[in-house]
């Protein structure tokens, strides 16, 4: 995992996020906590960058353990931009 | 930054809505310019306040909301962590009386809400609500 991925990790981890309207209001995922993110950023092993989206992905675990994705980008501030479960 | 009544799908309770400050970001996306644990918390306290039934999805946005997990909250009501998750996975099943009473006057404590500590209060209305509008200013 790279330098800007572990920042990414880190600011999860930590709560420094924003939410996005998007995530908020039209997610295909429900109940998705402030907890469970930073649970992911915690206990992500894997931080991509998507090229073609300009966005990173973060796979991790919620507070259950439940595989948890968060989609986010990194611009100054960390803003999640969709979060999915393993189907 | 505006202000703007949005459906918080993401609590996993259809009925809350919340009014937040939304900013733009620099390609054009709307985000909430507000911490998101502020925002349940708000939605906790509204929850407990407004005397709203207690089905396993409020149970679950609830635990959540209080940074608990599973083993967490059944600990602290002196329950089993497989018990907790049979109430969560039966979504519109309402908690038992004495279940209800005991899961609102825990999270009141958490939340440094006070309620009488009569049992009529700690139980919930007879219907969920059909919206539930919630204000940031509402965190404990």
């Amino acid at each position: 995992m790279g330098k800007t991925g572990k920042k990414i990790k880190r600011m999860l981890a930590q709560g420094h996020f924003a939410l996005s309207l998007h995530a908020a209001e039209r997610s295909a995922e429900r109940m998705i906590s402030e907890s469970d993110i930073m649970e992911c950023g915690a206990s992500a092993k894997k931080v991509v960058f998507q090229e073609d989206k300009g966005t990173w992905k973060v796979n991790g675990s919620d507070l259950d353990g439940e595989d948890l994705t968060v989609v986010c980008k990194l611009k100054g501030d960390l803003l999640i931009v969709t979060m999915y479960r393993k189907s | 930054m505006a202000l703007k009544t949005i459906h918080y799908k993401i609590s996993g309770l259809d009925y809350v809505y919340v009014r937040v400050p939304v900013t733009k970001d620099d390609d054009g996306e709307d985000y909430i310019d507000f911490p998101m644990g502020d925002i349940e918390e708000a939605i906790a306290v509204a929850l407990i306040k407004s005397r709203v039934p207690l089905r396993g999805a409020e149970v679950i946005f609830l635990r959540k909301a209080l940074g608990h997990t599973l083993k967490s909250w059944a600990d602290a009501l002196g329950l089993s962590a497989a018990g907790v998750l049979k109430w969560e996975r039966a979504t519109k099943q309402r908690l038992s009386t004495v279940n209800e009473a005991a899961v609102r006057a825990f999270c009141a404590e958490e939340l440094g809400v006070e309620l009488p500590g009569v049992l009529s209060q700690l139980v919930g209305k007879d219907k969920t609500p059909k919206r539930l509008s919630v204000k940031l200013e509402d965190a404990a």
